[in-house]
């Protein structure tokens, strides 16, 4: 299990998918490559959950989060966010 | 993260005292409303939570994955957070900015190639699948790394088709090829790799620089969850190491594994994956 700690403040947007139109083949060609990588992988506003400034430990971010004097949000998943689902 | 759920009596016993365990479990715990701690009888407590440093509980939802929800319960926790700030007099300061990610990534990068994977539901006839759930919406992410050694493996400066050692392949789609886009997916057994044929050849090269393409065909059938892509990719090779890579892998899926939550939707239907470079830039 991988966790993610962020001290928070503002309430995050969550992201809304906006992908862009596929191509109408399913078979990959040089042709349609390009637009395949690009639908299939997250865009900009699927991606914004990068932007927050993640910490990688618990501990150390209570810690961090005491002499800030903020909140915690604890991420903790079985696959994402660090991959390896 | 075994202080989340200490999940045996050896690692119960061993991190009883843990900081973390501690925080988590006996202090934040008791208070979260029993709905968002996991009352399924598993021992997982993946999921989202929001506390002050000290244990005091501002919200939680246990594996929640619907956005409104999430939404709802940060507004929340944020909304108790602010009233106890004016309670306990608190002065928050300014959160320094970090990246998480970009050093990780590049230290992985430094000595292998390392990649990021991305998986989505290609478009089919219906906009929806039975589970209500608009296709394509979805996508889910994955790494994966090639030793130094095994990365040479899919360098060639051959003009003719070549073909790619097997091992190399099976390890990188028993372990990466599976849906995951909306759970999670074991790895595939042995006897699930029904077929594999990659290739590889020099498409071009210049000052030292190589471009590769890829093409290939994959099999993977457990009985119960089957995967048949096609493969294309580019790479750029600069005699030490990729300094680009991008493959994409499509084909149909069917079928379901326990917990990648495709129940209702276990027909045939196309998905991608995706493979770049996750460097860290």
């Amino acid at each position: 299990m991988k966790a993610l700690v962020a001290l928070f403040l503002l309430t995050p947007i969550l992201a809304v998918n906006a992908q862009q139109q596929p191509p109408s083949s399913t078979t990959p060609k040089i042709d349609n490559f390009r637009e395949w990588v690009n639908y299939i992988r997250p865009d900009g506003e699927e991606e914004s959950w990068r932007e927050i400034p993640w910490r990688n430990g618990f501990i150390p971010a209570v810690k961090e989060a005491e002499s800030l004097q903020r909140p915690i949000l604890l991420w903790a998943m079985n696959g994402n966010p660090c991959g390896e689902t | 993260m075994d202080i989340l759920f200490p999940r045996n009596d050896y690692l119960r016993e061993k991190l009883k005292d843990d900081p973390g365990k501690v925080l988590f479990t006996d202090v934040y715990g008791p208070q979260v409303p029993r709905q968002h701690w996991n009352d399924r009888g598993t021992f997982t407590k993946q999921g989202l939570y929001c506390m002050m440093p000290d244990g005091t509980y501002l919200g939680a939802r246990f594996a929640g994955t619907r956005v409104e929800e999430i939404h709802t319960m940060l507004t929340e926790a944020t909304n108790r957070w602010k009233e106890l700030v004016r309670e306990r007099g608190l002065n928050p300061k300014p959160v320094p900015n970090m990246k998480a990610f970009s050093e990780w990534q590049q230290q992985e990068s430094s000595d292998g190639l390392f990649l990021e994977l991305h998986y989505r539901d290609l478009p089919r006839a219906e906009t929806k699948d039975a589970r209500g759930r608009v296709v394509g919406e979805s996508w889910n992410r994955s790494t994966f790394k090639f030793s130094k050694e095994e990365m040479t493996g899919l360098v060639t400066a051959g003009d003719d088709w070549q073909e790619i050692e097997s091992p190399l392949m099976d390890r990188l789609i028993r372990e990466q090829f599976k849906d995951i886009v909306y759970g999670q997916s074991p790895r595939w057994s042995e006897d699930a790799v029904k077929s594999v044929a990659m290739k590889m050849r020099r498409l071009s090269s210049e000052g030292g620089r190589m471009v590769i393409g890829y093409t290939g065909k994959v099999e993977l059938d457990s009985g119960s969850h089957r995967f048949a892509p096609e493969i294309l990719g580019k790479a750029v090779w600069n005699g030490e190491r990729f300094t680009a890579f991008e493959w994409v892998a499509i084909g149909p899926r069917s079928g379901g594994t326990k917990y990648n939550f495709r129940e209702r939707d276990e027909g045939e239907a196309p998905m991608g994956i995706s493979l770049v470079l996750a460097d860290g830039k």
